[in-house]
Parts: C-alpha cells; structure tokens; sequence
C-alpha cells in the first residue's frame, strides 16, 4: 500500500491487499487490521510523477493523443480516432496494453465514445453483469452506446460530489442509468449545476478529451563520417551539435526530453559483406527527469559515450529522442541566481559516480548529539544510505589549537593518573607527558541503542592537546582527538 | 561523618520532568543517611502531601518546597525571560505564601507555562528561604554568560525581595560548563556575603532512573530518543547522592554543604501544621451551629418516622439520633452536616434528583437530614463505619445528583463559598500498563502499530505487571507476539522503561466530584488552578492527600440513573397524574422482584450488565436485603476473591453456611459466611486477626485506597500472623486473606450496596409499572447505562411498549409520550399534531390510557448543537406544517435536512405516499425546498403535487436507513430479515434458546453483537451479547479461541455462532465454538455497542 504522508491514509493498495478488504482512504492502521502483513510504503509525488511521464512518453508511441488524468495517477486519456488503416482500435488497444505491461501486470484498456464510458469499462469490461475476473483486458464500445452502456454501472463509476452522491443513493438510485433518467430540471432544481455535470456524464455527455501530443515521429539527426573515427572526441562533437538542434525542436513543440538514443554505426567486417545490414550498436541515456536543456542531457550522454569500448571505429552517430514528456513548468533559467539547475547538478555528480563509483558522493551533515564522534555524519547524495564520518568537533570543549584531528573509531592509548587526573598518555608507543589536564566532563547515553559511559579530559601537552576519554564500561582509556 | 542535606529535588510530580515518587525519594534519602530533604517540584505541590507523610513515617526532615518559574522583564518590551527559583517554606506564613505564589502563576497564566513576576515574588516572600536555582535560575544565567556584575545585581535584588534569606546555589554534574559557571556564582555570594550551597538538582532516585528520565523528556518534546539528540540531559548524574558523594566532588569548599544543614534547620515548617477548618455556616440568630442541626434532624426525623413512641418510631431512633447529635457535637462538625444539608437543599429547590450514598448511609442523622435515603436503623447498619471518636480522618459524605444538572449544583457552591474557599479535587492520572508501554515503545522508535499491538497484549492493570510480563519467557512471549525480536536492545529497555513509569502521574484531571470547603483562603494551604473544563478550579492535591491535612471532601457526583428517574417521575405525573416518591416505595412488590428473578433489567441501574443479568436468576432476590447483596456480589473484590459461587450455592441451599472459624459467624452469618463488604472485612480483621479497630481502619483505607495493592501487600503478613495466633490453620488463614485482600480491587461497603440498592429497585419499579415513560426517560437521559438506544427500544418493544416514530409534525428534540388516542385522530385526518406529554385525569391507568413513547429529533444523527438550537427555536413558535416551513423555519443546513428525511423525520407531511416510499419522497421534496430560488436562469419550482421519481424502499432498506441514522428500527430487528433463510439452516433465535434449550446441546445462533466484554477479572474469556428480534443471547468465549479469531469477533457487527448451550435454572448462555460473519446489508454496522468497555 501507499500511503500519503500529510494524511496518513491509503492512497493506492495492491490488488492482494485489496482482495483482504483493504481500501484507498482507509488509515494505515485500519488497513492492518485486516492483513497483518501489509507492506507500507510513502507516496512519492516525484517518482510517481517521473513514473507518468515516462508511460505518457512511451504510450504517444501509440497514439498521438495521450494525456495523463490529473489527480488519479494510473489513468491515461488515448486518443483512438483514426485507427482504422492501421488494425482498428482494437490493434491499439493490444498495442496499449503492451507499453503499459512495462508498469503493470494486468493494465485494462475501454474504447468508447467519452472518457466516462471509456473509463466505467476498464472496471467493467464488456456489462456490468460480468464476474470480475471475466474483464477483458480490451474492451470496445461500439459507437453512439455509451449511454446505454454505462446505465447499469454503478453510480461510483461517475465522478461527482460526495454529497450528490449520498444523497442519490439515498433516493435509491443506485445506477448511473437511475441518474440518467431524472429530467435535467429536477437535477437543476435539487443540485445546480454539480448535479447537472454528473447528469451529463451518466448520459455519456463527457467533454474531456485527450490532448494530442506533438511528437508523431522520432525527431534524430544521423552523420556519416566522412573519416572512421576511433575515439570518442569527435562523436562527443557531433553529439553535442545533434542534441542542441533536437532540443530546441523538442522545445518548439512544448516537450521535454527523457531518453536519448545514440546509435554507433560501426566500420568492421559485418558491415563490410555483400548485403549485410551495418553493425549498429544503439545505447540509452536517460536523464533523472525529462529535459529541454542541453548542457545536462549532454552529460548524460558522454557519460555513456565515456564508459562505450569501441569494437571498431564509428563511420556513422545517429541520436534520435525516443522519449519525451510535457515541457515541465520547472525549467528554469542559468543567469537566474534564484534558480538552480538541479538537472545540469545532477549531470555532473553522475559523472562523479560513473567515475569513482556510486557512493562516492557524500555531504557532511552536524547531529546533534553528546557523542563527539557522532556530532557528525556523511550522508550519501544518492540514497538514504550513511556512513559515520570522523568527529567534527567536540562541543563542550572548545579547543583554540587551528587544527583538530579526530580518530575513528578512537584508538586505544594507556594513561598513567595521580588520583584520577591523567599525567601521561602512551600512543603508538610514544610517551607524552601531560603538562595540565581538565576534566573530567562525564558523558553518557544511549542506553537504548549502544550505551556508553565515559569521563573525557582534556590534556595539555608539549606536541599540542589531546582528547581522552576513560570508558567507564570497560576501564579502557582510549584517544578520541589531537590537535597540533 | 559529613553530613549533607538535599535541599533541591524533583518529584514526578515536576510533570515530565521527575522520574521518582515522592516515597522514593524519601526512602532512598534515609538510606543514603541524608539530614534532611526538600520537595523542590515545577510550579507544584501535588505531591507535598505524599512526601511530607513519608518523611514523616521515615524520621526524615521533609522540607517543602516548590520551583517558581519567575518572569524577569527586560527594559524593553522583548519576552521576558522565563527562570526558576527554589523556595523552601520556613514557617506557615512562608507555606502559605508559596501556595498562593504557585495559584497566582497558574491562575493568571495560560494553561501549561505558569510564571510570577518579581513584584507578586516580592508581596508574598514572608516565611520563604530562597536559592538561586538551577543553570536556568536568574543569577545563574548570568553568570554562565560571563555577566558577573548582572548576576550581582540579580541576587541583591533576591536578598531585598526576601530579606537576606536567600542563598546562591551551586552544583556539579560532571560538565566543565557548569563548573566554570559555580565558580563565578560562589564568587557572587562572597561578593555579597551571602551564603552559597550545594545542591545536586535532583530529578530521580537512582542513577539507573535516568532512563525512565530520558522517556519522560522525550515524551515532553513530544520525539523519540534516537531525534532528542542534546535536549536529553549529557549523563546521569541528577539523582540523589549521599554525603559521602557530595563531599568528595566539594571537598575544597565544605562551606556550601554545611550551609544546606543550616538552611534546613531554618525551615521548620511541616504539612502537619496545616489546621483548615470549613466554612461557617449562616445560621439564624441566637443559634448555635449544634441546635441547629438538631432541629433539622428532628424536623426530618418526623418526617420520616412520625412523632417519637410510636409504631414507626421508638426509642432505638431516638437514642441512635441523640448519640449521633452527641457526636457530631463532640467532634464539632455540625458546620460540615449543615453546609451539605444545605446543598441537597438547593439541589432539591430546583428539582434536581439527589442521594447521598457511601458510608454516610450508615448514619440516621443523615437519613433524615434527607442527605441519604436509606433507613439505617431498619438494616442495621453501623454508624460508627461512618463516624467515630477514634476515626483520625473527616467523615466522607458522598451525593449523587442527576448528572444533567450536577453543573448547577458545583457552581452553586462555588457562588455560595467563592472561589478563594471551595474548589474540586484533582485526579493524578498515572501510567498503567498500557499507557507506560505505549508510550515507553514510541520513544524507543517502535512503529505505532508495534505500540498498539504491545499495548493490546499486555492488557495489564499496572505497569509492573507489564513489564513483567514484557519479561515473561516460555511460550511465545507478548514482544514475540508483537512481532519483535526479544533479544534487541530496546526490547529489553522495553520492560525496563515501562516499570520505571509505574504510577509516574502523566496528566492532571479533575476528580469526579470532589470539592473541598474551607474558612480559610484555600489557596493558602493547597495552590488552587484552572481546570480543563470551564468554570471548574481544582487543587493540586488528590482525595488520599486530604485526609492527612484534615480536608474535609464532599463529593458530589453526576448519575445518570437519576437523571433518568427525575424525568421518570416528571412523565408519570404529567401524563398519568400519579406523584412517585421515592422514600415512601413498597420495597416489597413482588412483581417487581419476579422481573429482577428473570433478570428482565435492561436499563435498570447496577443490575443490567451481562454478569448481574446471569447472577439475578441464581440468585432470585426476593427482598430489598437481597439486592444489596447482588449489587455488592457483582463486584471485582467478591469476584477475585471466589465469593461469588459459594454465596450462590448457599442461597440456594446447595451447600451448608460454614465459617472458616467460629469467631467469624456472628460477623458473617446475614452473607451466610461468605465477606460481601468492606466492613465485614475489617471486623474479620478485628475478630480472626486480632487486629485493633484502628489497624481494621487501616486495612479499610488500604481498601478503598487506588494504590490498594501495595498497601494489602503491606498487611497481608500481619493478618497471616494474627490468624495464626488465635490458631486459625495456615489454608484457612490464606483463604480468609484472599477473601479480604479481594476487596483491594473493589469491594463496596454495605451502607453503599444500600443506596445503591434502593436505586436498583426503584428504577426496576418505574420500568416495570411505567415502562412508556421509564423508555422516554432513559433515551433522553442517553448517553448513560450498558445499551445503546436501538436496544433500548427493542426490550420496550417487547415489553408491549409502543414506540413511534422521529415526525417533524409531532416530535420535540427529546422523546416525549403521546396518548395513543391523539394517534388514532391524527392518523384519520391527517393534521398534523405536536404532541406534548399532557397531565391526564383520573385514577389507575388502564390499558388505553398507557401512553405511547414519540421518539425525539435527538435520534437522528448528525444533529449536533446548533440543530437543537434551531430546532427547538422554531417549535417554540409552533409545530411544523410542512416540508416548505420545517425548511424555511427551522434554517437546518441540507446535511442536517437530508439526515431527518433519511430518517423518516418528514414522513408526516408525505400522507399520500405509500409507506416504504415517503422517506424518499420526502427527500425528493426536502432537497427542492431546500434549494429554494436558485437565481433568475434557474427552473422555477413546480406548484403542486410533484411525483418524485425514486424507488420505493425495501423493507431491508427501511431498517438499514433507521439504523444508519437513528440506530433505532422500528420497521423490524436487522435479524428479522435473514430469519427466512437462517430457520431452515438451523439457527435459533435468543426466544427458542430460552425455551427450548436443553443443557449441552450443540446450537447455532445468531446476532446483531451489541456487547463485547473482556473483564480483567475473568482470566481472558470474552463475552459477547448477541440481539435479535426476540430477545438476547449470552455467549462465552474461551481466551484460546478468541486469540484464533480475534479480528473476526471484533469486528463482526452480525455474527453467526455455533456451540454448546449451557442452561443453568432459567440462565442460558452459548459456549461458543466456531464464528461466522453474517453478511448482510440490514445496517447493523451502524449500531452502537458497547464494547470492551
């Protein structure tokens, strides 16, 4: 299930947990009471939203009209009109079906006059008097049917105010056909005109409509090269000069960029036979979300031109977009100092990655805690994930010296006392005399997770000054820092 | 040896911010051989009274005092800055001003921050040692910012504010932070020349209760441990350190520990000094507060018994009066019986149902005062279980008013005495089980699922109990059936936190009707605050404080039951002209007693729950001493203490009256030798232990007390080893404890059982000869009692009970009765009538004349305030005509419209339309007039008959809507309509059960499920209450097999059981072994139930 944060309610449940009565709407809590064993997880709008636009992307492979529903994520609007040279609207349905088994394993697809009809069918299939596990996966409803299609659909399949709704279920009017048969005066008179627009959907009058996508063809530019090439340099160029006139394209007709294709066409022996297609090897670089600047879809792709091993040398580069998406109302502008190119960030710190490896990246972030090794962590820019950095500072004892070295984890020294002061440490088998000590500043905690107990000293010495501490637990001292 | 006093030191009752009970402390204060310790709570003395008394047992000086939080303003207008300042009471001047210092900052702050400023510091400083404080005090915080010369400034302010009597404090906690900071305070005090002294700013006992500290600081910043980060203090340094510690960290300054010994010499005052006394009592002139009073109850007593020597009243009344008037005047409490006498006189001016209960029930004097309604003298009851000479503590009158008006009489007292003199007891509401572990596993980062799922498993009354049952290993353990692993960290922290908050106070409340009356300012002994609850001002000390202070309490308490019978009365007497009173009820009916043999009680008081409606035919009462005994039996005490089943079989004559020694019979012989009250109790106490009366009285306290368990714990030795002196065998003795120590959970006294009693009967009464207006009463006395309204009206039903329907033409916001006559008249002409319960003449009611129960426009719901508001506003101006004029007049929204025509509301007005189609006819129409004219382009709206185009209902249908908006179903019991189709599957009704079971015979049943009980008591069996359209079904569920379908029977509104019927005498109940889920759309998940209440 996926819950939405701010709520904390179910905003999707799988089709298992839904078969053990768990519903959209109901708290968490709610939802576990009826299985135990539901998996939680936070409703991401970003990945979500990264997630339709990339199934826009690759259902306007099918249909040029393509338009996500706003506010029910997981439906899409397709146009279907002009089909019929090409295998008739139940061709693209199957076709549909197919680019959306990418996100789903059983996605439905309706065919019918209005979205209302199209969408009551995908719940439906072919009547309402069918089984549930009897839908068809591609349902069609013949033309001018809708109407009497939707008429025994149950009122929950228009979408119209709780309030409407409610009190039609408690006139008795259960169907859509039910709402359908009052006149539009009484609906006027007892509604206005929220009543009147579900009135006019329960007759199939819908005048949403998908909205047709701009992009009909793959937009690519190809290069023969006049000389074979070896090395990724002048690809590099060509690239460059390709995606600059690609994206401006793609920007002319309001869409964004989310895949690129490069397609090395190259100059060996396969290609060299009598009839034989060229060797032509084709690679993806997608960006984090769709693009229409050039600089970080670049990136994107001399990353993956930098980690290509060329088998032979390239006499050809196509790059073609193969998948766009809306033009986002986030692009922003460079000059702008309130505005930061995430895209172009993001660009760059994948190069890191692709270069030293992922978790390469970190930033150092200050916790508050006693614990001085604790007091800060490096936090990994690409995941959740964190590795305990060295101690930043310790707090209640500020030390003047310009430089501190911390150890993790502490080392272990051995301390000479009179009383409970201590007079000398030994480390790494160097002898230093403590020329004052302060302390002790007595620390413990985190009796619920790995508890210590220590008493730290601050001592002064002729090489600079050194952060002890003797662990209570254990009787062991040990060096937390040093400063020269 | 060094000596040191503690003079710095945070009880639990510093809410969230104390980790140790004030017993505690002082327990481990005497084992660390301190010289003295001071209470040192946040704006508090809650927990001064509990302190001072164990100081007092221990031999330990106990010096009271409390943190003020002390607002110092800036120059300018910035915040002003929010510091703590110890006082120590030195005198009672000094207690009474740091009491009215702690009102003053809680009364004229916001709830949650109080402050004083310097100058209310400064008018009420007499008697008051001062220390700077913690590193949060004024001149603390100076001197940790380096402004040495501020902190100067700050403390000579101090000493001019009290006179010198103020001393710097100084700590170490192991931080450098604080060390530099007390050597630039001990520099201030030499600079003034005033003392410095050491404190340890104690906030636990123990180092180990650091943890239990760390919790309540995180559940204060409202973030688990892991996020607290610096918020939670750096070690665990604050708790309570001998001499010997404190000396070794001071042993360069010894001059700031011996200061602390000087200091607490100083401060001589303790709570013992306390004399209140109550309010004088305005009587007439030349009058003295005893002759009064004895004129009162002589007056009363004619009342009640006629003039003396006579039949009613002999010479046993006179001389019991005059030894109580004796008494009373010994003990000078005429002024305390006057002012309660006086508040059932208000109570009863304004026609507010009122009766005293509690031991003042054994006292004639109070018979006939009118404050009880009970006849001592005619049961026997001792007078001295209520007041005597060797009684330390107040006596305790408790009243119970009808809880609709109960408001009017607290605020009365408070008009009466004001509010610097009478104010509510508080309520310390601690952690129990499943609040410790709840909150404990939220700050140990555990899921709230995985908190509830702990909390729902440890189903334990205390938290020390939970936490040893977090602890239990052998068989899947309660964290393992959480689904955590027993062996991580913060599981087994788990346990140990959860014990640590046993009985830690989490919030304050008020308690249910105490109030505490003094001559005095009461703020001068106890501070006083703001509830919760407007209007209501409560001290911070609780009932068991009280007594050690000598607080008189007088509870008056809120009952439904008399509310419901007031109203009763109310009907009776308008619509049949019969005058019902109370005191002068034939206790002998036996009529009455038949229906409390077939436990026919719902809606009666104390005998309708599952367990007295299975007790009622065992034990057939037949007498008014028999339902005192039920009402006693049915408790936690008899129950835990096996007293239940051995009282049964020897009323029935099953098993011989036997005494577990002689000594007991004359004491046990009228419960045929079984303990049934608290005073039976004490004398076994007193007769088979040897104990003194004042031990018995100890004992009494210990059984009545809320932290009884400890206490019986304390005396169960004592009782063991007193039983053995007077040579009563070891397994005699044992089973003679656990009968006593039963009552630690709940016994009654007898004089209380009385009281009760006598509402038990006088409510089976009303419902048994006035059963129209007993129903009205009690749903418009809702919400109170065991069931819901839905079945409240089925058992009228059943008891030949008309009930009609919500009508907008007829019905009044509450049920009324309409005379079945005004029905018929109205049905035939159709006008519509608003039917007002009419005084009617003539004598004995006859069939006719009983009147038929108007279910009233509260039902329906989703009406809220402004409804009633609304509503009643516009039947003032007359009854409705109509759908267009409820619309126009009444200015109901269309939720709240739509709600009453769903729930048959405007039937009235739809008399041409057939039955089952006028609700949504009604709707139809509700919904165009409510529209009214929707502007110029709108369709106008049609003159005339407009036929709605909707279904007419089902009768399924018509019993889904009652119940989804009123939980009443007049159209037929949900189960009526699967009846068809269970009959020939086998499955029973509740009426075939009753009369056709037979004992171990396999049944299927089936029922709406209004009642699921799991009582602590009952070692994990479930009992559930089915209802269908005949009657109810008991059935018992074992804990194996609730743990197998726990969600099932939970959750299931109708249920299907299949299991053994258990018939024993006319009791039937349903051993349950398999469940199913009725499916079935008839609304029942729309019924209110009572469950695991």
């Amino acid at each position: 299930m996926l819950t939405d944060g701010a709520q904390k309610r179910l905003r999707a449940v799988s089709a298992a947990a839904g078969r053990a009565g768990v519903r959209a709407g109901m708290r968490p809590t709610e939802g576990r009471a009826l299985c135990a064993d539901l998996h939680e997880f936070a409703w991401d709008d970003v990945a979500i939203g990264a997630a339709i636009v990339e199934m826009s992307a690759a259902l306007v492979g099918a249909s040029p009209q393509v338009t996500p529903v706003a506010g029910a994520p997981g439906l899409w609007w397709v146009g279907a009109s002009g089909f019929d040279g090409i295998g008739g609207e139940r061709e693209l349905g199957r076709t549909l079906l197919r680019v959306a088994r990418r996100w789903h394993p059983r996605p439905r697809v309706a065919i019918a006059g209005s979205c209302v009809a199209a969408r009551a069918a995908t719940w439906a299939g072919a009547s309402f008097e069918q089984r549930a596990d009897d839908r068809a996966l591609v349902h069609v409803i013949p033309p001018e049917r809708d109407a009497a299609y939707l008429a025994p659909a149950p009122l929950a399949l228009v979408p119209m105010d709780e309030e409407f709704r409610a009190a039609l279920h408690a006139l008795g009017l259960r169907t859509v056909g039910a709402l359908a048969a009052l006149s539009a005066e009484d609906v006027e008179r007892r509604w206005g005109e929220i009543g009147l627009r579900a009135w006019r959907l329960a007759n199939a009058d819908d005048s949403r409509r998908p909205v047709l996508a701009r992009v009909e063809t793959q937009p690519a530019v190809e290069v023969e090269l006049t000389i074979p090439t070896a090395t990724m340099e002048p690809i590099l160029f060509l690239v460059r000069a390709a995606l600059e006139r690609l994206v401006q394209e793609m920007i002319a007709h309001g869409r964004a960029v989310a895949a690129v294709a490069i397609t090395l066409t190259l100059d060996d022996a396969r290609g060299a036979l009598v009839d034989a297609p060229a060797h032509t090897v084709t690679r993806e670089a997608r960006a984090a979300r769709p693009l229409a600047r050039v600089l970080p879809l670049f990136e994107r792709c001399r990353a993956l031109l930098d980690s290509w091993t060329l088998d032979a040398p390239v006499i050809a580069v196509r790059v073609a977009i193969v998948a766009t998406a809306p033009l986002s109302g986030e692009q922003g502008d460079l000059l702008t100092t309130s505005w930061r190119d995430l895209g172009a960030a993001d660009a760059a710190l994948e190069r890191l990655r692709a270069e030293l490896g992922t978790g390469a990246i970190v930033r150092a972030q200050a916790q508050d805690t006693h614990r001085p090794e604790r007091a800060g962590v490096w936090r990994d820019l690409g995941s959740d994930s964190r590795t305990v950095g060295p101690v930043l500072s310790l707090a209640p004892l500020p030390i003047a010296t310009a430089a501190r070295r911390a150890l993790d984890p502490p080392e272990a020294v051995e301390v000479t006392c009179d009383g409970d002061v201590p007079r000398v440490v030994t480390w790494r088998g160097r002898r230093i005399d403590v020329t004052r000590a302060m302390g002790p500043e007595r620390l413990s905690g985190d009796w619920w997770d790995d508890g210590y107990r220590r008493d730290y000293w601050r001592c002064e010495s002729l090489g600079g000054e050194m952060v002890v501490f003797l662990d209570r637990a254990t009787d062991d001292w040990a060096l937390q820092a040093w400063a020269d | 040896m060094t000596k040191y006093a503690e003079l710095h030191c945070h009880s639990c009752f510093s809410l969230l911010d104390g980790a140790a009970l004030p017993e505690v402390l002082v327990a481990r204060a005497t084992e660390l051989g301190l010289a003295a310790l001071a209470i040192t709570d946040h704006d508090e003395l809650g927990g001064s009274v509990r302190f001072a008394m164990a100081a007092r047992d221990a031999g330990l000086p106990g010096l009271i005092g409390a943190e003020l939080t002390v607002a110092i303003h800036g120059r300018n207008d910035e915040e002003p800055l929010l510091t703590h300042l110890p006082l120590l009471a030195e005198s009672r001047e000094g207690y009474a001003n740091l009491s009215t210092l702690v009102t003053i900052g809680r009364r004229d702050q916001p709830r949650g921050s109080p402050y004083v400023s310097l100058d209310e510091l400064a008018s009420h400083a007499g008697g008051l040692f001062a220390l700077t404080g913690c590193p949060r005090g004024w001149v603390a915080t100076l001197a940790e910012r380096g402004e040495s010369d501020a902190a100067c400034e700050a403390a000579a302010s101090l000493m001019d504010i009290f006179d010198r009597r103020v001393a710097i404090e100084c700590w170490d906690h192991g931080l450098p932070e604080e060390r530099a900071t007390t050597r630039r305070l001990i520099d201030v005090a030499r600079a003034l020349d005033i003392p410095w002294v050491v404190t340890n700013d104690v906030h636990y006992a123990r180092a180990r209760d650091r943890m239990v500290h760390d919790v309540l600081c995180s559940l204060r910043h409202q973030r688990p441990l892991d996020q607290m980060g610096t918020r939670l203090r750096p070690n665990g340094e604050w708790y309570l350190k001998s001499a010997a510690q404190i000396a070794r960290r001071w042993r360069h300054a010894p001059e700031g520990i011996r200061a602390t010994l000087a200091i607490a010499e100083r401060c001589t005052f303790r709570l013992d000094q306390l004399t209140p006394t109550l309010p004088e009592f305005a009587l007439p002139p030349g009058v003295s507060a005893d002759e009064y009073l004895a004129r009162l109850v002589e007056h009363g007593a004619h009342e009640r018994w006629g003039p003396p020597n006579t039949a009613r009243r002999d010479s046993t009344h006179d001389r019991q009066l005059a030894h109580e008037l004796a008494l009373i005047a010994k003990l000078g409490l005429a002024g305390y019986f006057l002012i309660v006498w006086d508040i059932m006189r208000f109570a009863r001016r304004k026609g507010i149902l009122c009766q005293g209960r509690g031991s003042a029930a054994n006292s004639a004097v109070c018979y006939c005062l009118g404050i009880t309604a009970v006849d001592p003298i005619r049961l026997g009851l001792l007078f001295e279980r209520f007041l005597s000479e060797e009684r330390t503590e107040a006596p305790d009158i408790d009243i119970d008013f009808a809880h609709r008006e109960r408001e009017d009489v607290l605020q009365y007292v408070y008009e009466k005495y004001g509010r610097d003199h009478a104010a509510m007891v508080c309520e310390q509401i601690t952690y129990r089980g499943r609040s410790a572990v709840r909150d404990a596993a939220r700050v140990l980062g555990f899921s709230v699922e995985q908190a509830d799922a702990l909390a729902t498993l440890s189903d334990r009354f205390s938290a020390k109990s939970t936490a040893d049952a977090l602890r239990e290993t052998g068989g899947p353990s309660i964290v393992e059936r959480a689904g955590l692993d027993p062996n991580d960290r913060r599981v087994r922290a788990l346990a140990e936190v959860v014990e640590g908050l046993h009985q830690i106070p989490r919030h304050r409340s008020i308690h249910v009707g105490g109030f505490v009356l003094t001559h005095e300012p009461l703020h001068e002994i106890v501070p006083i605050e703001p509830a919760s609850m407007p209007g209501r001002t409560v001290i911070q000390w609780e009932k068991d404080d009280l007594d050690p202070v000598g607080l008189v309490k007088i509870d008056l308490l809120g009952l439904g039951i008399l509310t419901l019978m007031q109203d009763c009365m109310l009907y009776i007497r308008q619509t049949r002209g019969v005058t019902i009173d109370l005191a002068l009820l034939d206790m002998t009916d036996q009529s009455v007693y038949d229906d409390l043999c077939a436990a026919d009680t719902i809606g009666v008081f104390q005998v309708e729950s599952r367990a007295q409606m299975n007790t009622l035919p065992r034990l057939k009462p037949r007498c008014f001493y028999d339902l005192v005994v039920e009402v006693a039996l049915i408790r936690p005490g008899p129950i835990q203490g096996e007293m239940v089943h051995p009282y049964l079989r020897r009323k029935n004559g099953e098993e011989a009256v036997e005494y577990l020694h002689p000594s007991l019979e004359p004491i046990l012989k009228r419960t045929l030798g079984v303990p049934l009250f608290q005073e039976q109790g004490m004398q076994v106490a007193i007769a088979a232990a040897g104990f003194t009366p004042g031990e018995a009285d100890m004992l009494r306290k210990a059984m009545g007390h809320k932290r009884s368990r400890e206490r019986m714990a304390a005396i169960c030795q004592k009782m063991l080893d007193g039983m053995a002196a007077n040579g009563i065998a070891p397994a005699d003795a044992q089973r003679i404890f656990n009968q006593i120590n039963g009552f630690a959970d709940y016994g009654f006294p007898e004089s209380h059982a009385a009281s009760f009693a006598l509402l038990v009967y006088a409510s089976a009464y009303l419902k048994h000869y006035y059963a129209p207006e007993f129903t009205a009463a009690i749903l418009n006395a809702q919400p109170m009692g065991f069931y819901a309204p839905g079945t409240l009206v089925e058992d009228a039903r059943r008891h030949g009970v008309e009930v009609r329907p919500v009508d907008l033409t007829r019905s009044q916001w509450n049920a009324t009765l309409e005379k079945v006559q005004v029905l018929r008249s109205a049905q035939d002409d159709n006008t519509c009538h608003v039917c007002r319960p009419e005084r009617s003449e003539g004598p004995a009611p006859t069939k006719s004349s009983i009147p038929a129960v108007r279910l009233g426009l509260r039902s329906v719901r989703g009406l809220g305030a402004t409804a009633r508001d609304k509503l009643e506003a516009a039947l003032r101006e007359g009854p409705f005509t109509s759908v267009d004029d409820v619309v126009q007049r009444a200015g109901l929204d269309r939720r709240a419209l739509r709600h009453l025509a769903e729930a048959g509301a405007f039937d009235g007005f739809l008399a041409h339309e057939p039955d089952l189609r006028k609700r949504r006819a009604a709707l139809w129409a509700v919904l165009d007039a409510a529209r009214g004219d929707a502007g110029p382009l709108a369709p106008r709206r049609r003159l005339g008959v407009d036929v709605a185009p909707v279904p007419a209902m089902t009768p399924v249908e018509l019993t889904e809507a009652d119940y989804r908006m009123t939980g009443i179903s007049l159209a037929g019991h949900p189960m009526s309509h699967v009846r068809s189709v269970l009959e020939p599957n086998g499955v029973r009704s509740a009426r075939d059960l009753l009369q056709n079971g037979r004992d171990g015979e396999t049944v299927a049943t089936a029922g709406l499920v209004i009642c699921r009980q799991r009582p602590g008591t009952a070692k994990g069996f479930v009992f559930l209450t089915l209802e269908d359209e005949t009657g109810l079904i008991n059935v018992i569920v074992t804990p194996q097999r609730f743990e197998r379908q726990a969600l099932l029977i939970s959750r299931t509104p109708l249920l299907l059981v299949r299991g053994v019927l258990q018939v024993e005498q006319t009791v039937v109940n349903v051993r349950a072994k398999q469940f199913r889920a009725l499916e079935a759309t008839v609304g029942a998940e729309f019924a209110k139930r009572h469950d695991f209440h």
